[in-house]
């Protein structure tokens, strides 16, 4: 197990160096330099940039460059400190580091992914459940339909459909937004109200996904010698479903735990445009948009240990959970 | 001249004089079905799909005779704008009514159902092409050359491609055909990995050796032998690659990243929906292309399915 877990990890930072050299070579393609942008008023003298670009290692060879905006400069000529000691430089239009503006936007995003978990999650298990029990019924056919249909829409576009409906129509729901977590005088219901459907829409493909999986693993584990010897004990069937049925059949879940949260965070990306919510989704488009290339970087590297740290959870969960599972 | 009819022959010295003959058809009655003859059976028997496909091919149909339609049958032009005939509800004149700037909604809707749909069915066959080419050269090469590109494929793989995308997109305003290439470059790696563990797994076979006995050069085997036998398998894969890149296109250009004006897609239709929400005029504007991409996607999604358990071995 430990052997395992270690080899795991060592196998990530291979994968961690492509990322950090495919975010590296797309600043590097990217037209604009960095020096330029930073000085673009008139007061700056060329002495200024000459200056800059030497205190931001601009003037190295690109290797080098590479190199100190890896690990920082080793020689303590210029001011980086590299992103593997947490510098991921500074935004050009905010002047801030961008680890701050991070920090600031990841509490919405994580508060938005992990209510979409967790509401998907428990929808997508008891309508999967109710399919397999009730299979070849109105409700499954019905529940099977949407699994596909909430993967064939457009997220955005459901969005705006909701916000068309419950917020301009109804006048329901707020358009979008989101509270601070500091204010008292906010309730909990306020919150829930701005949280319904960009949590909502969200969670549809993993609404689709994980009722999919609970339905087929649940077919499969009904079938099974101690879900008989639960019947015959005279269970409630509420019980032998739920407690016996359904716990067994989750095990496997672990294995679409990863992909879930890259499909997450991609959507989170779409989902806070739509609803203003202010999180790293919203914080990458916006700076791609205004060609902020150190947060864009910092992004692309975030979003990807995201995914990376992700797999490796749910391989380390399948094998905690199942001990017949030896990976190699 | 039948089997049964020939004179004090064995069945065996029959069949080979027949093949000699190229009669060899005559035993094909009766005989079994191959594995494509198989999996069309299926097919033709799952209503579901066989209706999914007949929609999806009157969207197709209509796409492609789009020139034809609007300026023959409805006679107006997807880029004439008119500035007195703005956010006009569907009417006789205009059937899906007109969008911001005057123009007909479903001449629009045909043209860019033309670049939609076929951003989806390029981009997903350069996906298969690249995969394949990748994930054989991984295992036929091996060594150095399959521990490159297993990485190139892990990291490909753990960035969310959505950020590559936006990136891309923002850095090189994007054609159709250059969106299409972008998404096949990114997108190789899931099918690259199932081709290189099944040829790992085919490579061993018998009558991989007997072609290799037999003095077959490598590229034959790969081309005679292997490909044909990963075909199934990436399209099992890649059922459902069309449908998600017409979401991906949609998502890219809602954003304001996918394909520029004036080029026009069902995604692009979309970039300014989020002010028409608010609009009560404009709100056809909003639900029309979306339904056409859901509808869409939907019929490929279930034809993709369709697909994948008409040829997926493990299921028969």
């Amino acid at each position: 197990m430990t052997t395992y877990l270690f080899r795991r990890l060592l196998q990530a930072i291979p994968t961690i160096f492509g990322v950090t050299l495919i975010s590296f070579l797309i600043m590097q393609a990217a037209p604009g330099d960095p020096v330029q942008i930073m000085t673009f008023s008139p007061t700056f003298t060329a002495a200024d940039r000459v200056r800059l670009a030497h205190e931001l290692c601009l003037d190295r060879s690109l290797p080098e460059q590479y190199l100190v905006w890896l690990v920082g400069d080793l020689r303590g000529e210029c001011q980086m400190r590299g992103i593997f000691r947490g510098d991921f430089g500074e935004s050009f239009f905010e002047r801030r580091p961008v680890l701050e503006l991070f920090m600031e936007r990841v509490p919405a995003t994580l508060e938005l992914t992990a209510v979409a978990l967790i509401l998907g999650g428990t929808i997508g298990l008891f309508v999967g459940v109710l399919s397999a029990v009730k299979r070849a019924t109105l409700f499954d056919n019905i529940a099977r339909l949407f699994s596909v249909l909430f993967d064939a829409l457009p997220q955005f576009w459901f969005g705006l459909l909701l916000i068309m409906f419950f917020s301009v129509q109804l006048g329901w729901l707020p358009v979008g937004g989101r509270l601070p977590l500091n204010k008292p005088d906010i309730t909990l219901v306020d919150r829930a109200r701005h949280l319904a459907m960009p949590s909502f829409v969200l969670a549809i493909s993993w609404i689709a996904l994980m009722s999919r999986f609970m339905r087929a693993e649940t077919l499969e584990v009904i079938r099974q010698d101690y879900v008989r010897t639960a019947w015959a004990k005279g269970l409630e069937p509420s019980k032998v479903y739920f407690k016996h049925a359904a716990r067994n059949a989750l095990v496997p879940i672990v294995t679409i735990l990863g992909p879930a949260i890259t499909s997450l965070i991609t959507g989170a990306v779409v989902i806070e445009r739509i609803f203003s919510w202010p999180g790293m989704g919203r914080l990458t488009v916006d700076a791609v948009s205004s060609r902020d290339y150190p947060i864009v970087m910092g992004s692309v590297i975030f979003g990807a240990l995201v995914v990376i740290l992700g797999n490796l959870l749910s391989d380390f969960l399948l094998v905690a959970v199942d001990p017949r599972i030896r990976l190699q | 001249m039948s089997v049964q009819n020939l004179p004090v022959m064995s069945r065996q010295e029959a069949l080979l004089k027949l093949a000699e003959e190229g009669r060899l058809e005559a035993l094909r009655e009766g005989a079994p079905l191959s594995f494509w003859q198989m999996a069309l059976r299926r097919l033709r028997r799952d209503r579901l799909t066989m209706a999914a496909l007949l929609v999806l091919l009157l969207i197709t149909l209509l796409s492609i005779g789009a020139r034809f339609i609007s300026s023959q049958l409805l006679g107006v032009d997807p880029d004439l704008t008119q500035i007195t005939a703005t956010f006009k509800p569907p009417s006789a004149e205009h059937w899906l009514g007109t969008d911001a700037l005057g123009r007909d909604q479903l001449s629009r809707l045909l043209f860019g159902g033309r670049i939609s749909l076929a951003i989806g069915f390029f981009g997903t066959i350069f996906t298969a092409v690249f995969g394949i080419t990748i994930g054989i050269s991984a295992a036929y090469f091996g060594r150095r050359v399959d521990d490159f590109i297993m990485w190139v494929i892990n990291t490909l793989d753990s960035i969310p491609q959505l950020f590559l995308l936006l990136i891309v997109g923002a850095l090189f305003e994007l054609s159709p055909a250059a969106l299409t290439l972008l998404f096949a470059l990114l997108g190789w790696p899931f099918i690259s990995r199932l081709v290189r563990s099944s040829v790992f797994s085919l490579k061993e076979r018998e009558y991989i050796a007997a072609a290799e006995a037999l003095g077959m050069s490598d590229v034959a085997i790969m081309w005679r032998h292997i490909v044909p036998n990963v075909i199934p398998l990436v399209i099992v894969a890649t059922a459902r690659q069309v449908g998600n890149l017409i979401l991906a296109e949609s998502a890219l250009s809602f954003l304001g990243f996918g394909v520029q004006p004036p080029t026009s897609t069902w995604g692009t239709m979309l970039t300014k929906a989020q002010q028409f929400i608010l609009v009560p005029d404009a709100r056809h504007l909003v639900v029309v292309p979306g339904v056409m991409i859901a509808l869409t996607v939907l019929c490929l999604f279930i034809i993709g399915d369709g697909l994948r358990d008409a040829m997926d071995p493990r299921l028969n």
